[in-house]
């Protein structure tokens, strides 16, 4: 299965893309974390079937799946795809506490998997709306 | 059209530049097999994280990052799960990327094997494995 980012014309950039440029990828620890979550994008698209758990699961209320990865003890890291006409669009990243039970993280957190829906539909509608994974 | 923006540059190509990366991507990968072979074994027994956790003398947090494949594990623990889950020798060389040489082979016009071969004699033997 290929591996495309989503590009936003709003944006003008892809969110995956500009999520993960916020690492100092010639840093160990960041070049560790990049390189763990590329081996989960390109395990997963060898996969025929998605989700695939325990590397990818499902979202409840949405047509996307998450892959997940630990950036530190108290901090995780998704990254959001869905799978379609042979491709695997990589959507949004975004991070947030292991732990949480305030109210307003969980809306922060609905907000992004609405916006990502939003570049589902968007990327649905302009199937050109891509840049290659490389 | 594809559309292309050079104004952003791709962080895992820019990743690859890093003279480490391969090998830490080699250990990622390393970390998902185990995962992914913990997790198969696990539903397949039937069992929950929890279950496995006690049988294994560990967390069930731990079991939940093993299976996120976000840990990089001991000898002791890899040994603990792959008891637990009875892992056999063909699913540990292929989670850690090694041959798998069965006990019981025939070599093609030769002799019937019941130990196991030394790897000079498997890479220069023609095998058919049972």
């Amino acid at each position: 299965m290929n591996i495309i980012y989503y590009y936003d014309p709003d944006l003008k950039s892809c969110p995956v893309k500009q999520y993960l440029s916020q690492f100092n990828v010639f840093a160990t620890k960041d070049a560790k974390l990049i390189a763990a979550i590329n081996s989960k994008i390109i395990f997963l698209s060898n996969r025929e079937n998605h989700p695939c758990p325990p590397m990818s699961k499902p979202l409840r209320g949405y047509s996307f799946f998450e892959i997940g990865k630990n950036k530190t003890a108290k901090i995780l890291i998704r990254v959001l795809y869905f799978c379609e006409n042979g491709k695997m669009v990589l959507l949004n990243a975004f991070e947030k506490p292991d732990n949480y039970d305030s109210q307003k993280i969980k809306k922060g957190i609905e907000k992004i998997f609405d916006r990502t829906e939003i570049y589902r539909q968007k990327y649905l509608k302009n199937k050109n709306l891509y840049e290659n994974y490389e | 059209m594809k559309i292309t923006n050079k104004i952003n540059i791709d962080p895992i190509a820019e990743a690859k530049k890093n003279k480490h990366f391969k090998k830490y991507s080699d250990e990622a990968d390393v970390r998902i097999r185990f995962a992914h072979a913990v997790y198969s074994a696990r539903t397949k027994m039937e069992m929950s994280q929890q279950e496995l956790a006690k049988k294994a003398e560990t967390t069930q947090k731990r079991i939940s990052n093993i299976e996120n494949a976000d840990i990089d594990l001991g000898m002791s623990a890899i040994y603990r799960i792959s008891q637990a889950l009875c892992f056999d020798s063909k699913t540990l060389a292929e989670v850690f990327g090694c041959d798998f040489i069965p006990f019981k082979m025939v070599i093609v016009g030769g002799e019937t094997a019941n130990s196991q071969i030394d790897r000079n004699e498997k890479s220069s033997a023609i095998i058919k494995i049972y």
